[in-house]
C-alpha cells in the first residue's frame, strides 16, 4: 500500500470497523511522531527520566484527545501544540513559576482561548512588535519568545535550540535586549520630535 | 509604563488577527496559488508572534537527535519499550467515527498503539525506533502510553520509572502483589506481544484479564 499521509491514515482508522486494523493504524501514525516527542521533551527538560514520564502523558494525552482533532489542521501541528503545552506546563509547575491564579495552557483545544488578552493594544505595545519583528534576527526572535514569552528557563532554549555558543541563549538575549533598546530609544526620539 | 519584561512579553503574544497556530499552519502548507496561503504569508511576515510560533513548530516536526542527544534519546526509548505491553485487551471497544470520546482510558491505548506496525517514513526519520520492526518493540513510546498505567506511581518512588536500569519493575508496586518480588517480562511474553503486530496476527495472549505485564517489563501476575 502506497503512503498515507497522517490525516489520511486517521481518517481510515476513524472509520475502521476492525479493532486490530484500527489499532495498526493509530500505531503508524503516532508512530511517525514518537522521535519528534521524545527529542522535545529531552531537550526542554534536559533530564532523561522526566523527558520519559513526560512523553508518556503526551501520548495518553494524545490519543484521549484524538476526537478533538478537526480536518481543517495538520496533524504535526495538532501534536505539536499538545506536546508544546504540555511540557510547558511541567517545566512551568516544575519551577514553581507559575502563578496560582493563572490557568495552565489547554492541552486539548491549545489554541482555541488564546485571544483572551487584556492587555491594552496601545502605541508602545504596536512598536515594540514592530521592532521585534523588523530589528531581530531569527534566532534572537526564537530566544526571546521562548525565554519571555513562554517562559522557557534559558538552559532549555539552548537546548531546544541547538545553540553552541558558550553562554548558550543568553548571548542573544543581551544582543535582542541592546538591540531593542536601541530601537526604542530611537523611536522616542523621534516621537520627541514630532510633538515639538 | 510596563517594565521590560512584561512589555517584551505583551508584543510577543497573539494579536487580535492572530489565526490559531493550527490554522495558520494548514493555511501555509496550501498551494502558493490560493488566497488563504498568501494572507497566511502576509500575516506571518509582519507578525513576531506568528512567525516565532510556526517557525518553533517546524522545528519540532524536522527534530533530528544530535550526537551529543543521541544516547539520552536511546535511553528514553529502552526506557519507553520495557514498559508498554498490551493489558486489559478484552476490554477494548471498537473505536467509531463518533465514539472517540468514549475511548479516552489509558487501558485501551494499550490495545491501540503496542502493536505499532513499521512504518518506512517514521522508520527513515526516527534515531529511537532504528533498528525495531516489530509492534510494540518498534514503537516504544507508544508502548509507554499504550500501558495505560498513567494513573499510578510506584508507591514510595519520586519516579514512575524505577531507574536503577535492572528492567525490572520497583519493588513497590501500587499494580501489584506487593509481598511478590516483581520479575522481568518472560521471553514468551514478549513474544507473543510481538506476534500481534504481523499481517493477520492475533491479539497479544493474555494470562487473565487483570495486568499481565507491569510497568517496566516485570510480569505481576
Amino acid at each position: 500500500m502506497g503512503y498515507r499521509s497522517d490525516e489520511e491514515l486517521l481518517e481510515q482508522a476513524r472509520g475502521c470497523v476492525d479493532a486490530t486494523v484500527q489499532k495498526e493504524l493509530l500505531g503508524q501514525l503516532f508512530g511517525r511522531y514518537e522521535s519528534q516527542v521524545t527529542l522535545w521533551c529531552f531537550r526542554l527538560t534536559g533530564d532523561r527520566s522526566s523527558a520519559a514520564d513526560l512523553v508518556q502523558d503526551i501520548f495518553v494525552r494524545a490519543y484521549e484527545s484524538l476526537h478533538s482533532f478537526r480536518g481543517d489542521a495538520k496533524f504535526s501541528t495538532w501534536l505539536y501544540t499538545i506536546t508544546r503545552n504540555h511540557c510547558l506546563n511541567d517545566v512551568r509547575r516544575r519551577l514553581a513559576r507559575w502563578v496560582s491564579t493563572t490557568e495552565p495552557l489547554s492541552e486539548d483545544t491549545p489554541d482555541e482561548d488564546r485571544f483572551d488578552l487584556r492587555l491594552e493594544w496601545s502605541d508602545e505595545l504596536r512598536q515594540m512588535r514592530k521592532m521585534l519583528n523588523e530589528t531581530l534576527d531569527e534566532t534572537e526572535r526564537l530566544v526571546m519568545t521562548l525565554h519571555y514569552f513562554e517562559e522557557m528557563p534559558l538552559e532549555a532554549v539552548s537546548r531546544l535550540l541547538g545553540l553552541r555558543n558558550a553562554s548558550g541563549a543568553k548571548a542573544y538575549i543581551v544582543s535582542a535586549r541592546r538591540k531593542l533598546k536601541t530601537a526604542v530609544a530611537r523611536w522616542r526620539g523621534w516621537q520627541m520630535a514630532r510633538k515639538k | 509604563m510596563m517594565p521590560d519584561r512584561d512589555l517584551i512579553r505583551a508584543a510577543l503574544q497573539a494579536g487580535p488577527d492572530c489565526p490559531p497556530l493550527q490554522t495558520l499552519a494548514y493555511q501555509m502548507g496550501l498551494g502558493s496559488d490560493t488566497l488563504e496561503r498568501r494572507a497566511a504569508e502576509e500575516h506571518v511576515k509582519s507578525c513576531v508572534h506568528c512567525s516565532t510560533q510556526l517557525a518553533i513548530s517546524c522545528k519540532f516536526e524536522s527534530g533530528a537527535a544530535r550526537p551529543e542527544e543521541d544516547e539520552s534519546v536511546r535511553w528514553i526509548a529502552a526506557q519507553m519499550r520495557s514498559t508498554g505491553i498490551l493489558n486489559n485487551a478484552g476490554r477494548t471497544r471498537n473505536l467509531t467515527p463518533d465514539g472517540w470520546r468514549r475511548v479516552g482510558k489509558p487501558s485501551l491505548l494499550a490495545a491501540a498503539l503496542a502493536v505499532a506496525t513499521p512504518d518506512r517514513r517514521g522508520e527513515s526519520q526516527t534515531t529511537t525506533t532504528r533498528g525495531h520492526t516489530r509492534g510494540a518493540e518498534r514503537s516504544p513510546a507508544l508502548g509507554a502510553a499504550a500501558c495505560g498505567r498513567t494513573s499510578w506511581r510506584p508507591q514510595g518512588s519520586t519516579g514512575r520509572f524505577p531507574m536503577d536500569g535492572s528492567g525490572r519493575c520497583c519493588a513497590i508496586c501500587s499494580h501489584c502483589d506487593r509481598s511478590r518480588p516483581h520479575h522481568p517480562v518472560s521471553r514468551q511474553n514478549r513474544n507473543d506481544v510481538g506476534a500481534s503486530s504481523g499481517p493477520g496476527a492475533q491479539p497479544a495472549r493474555l494470562r487473565n484479564d487483570a495486568a499481565v505485564v507491569c510497568y517496566r517489563g516485570g510480569s505481576v501476575r
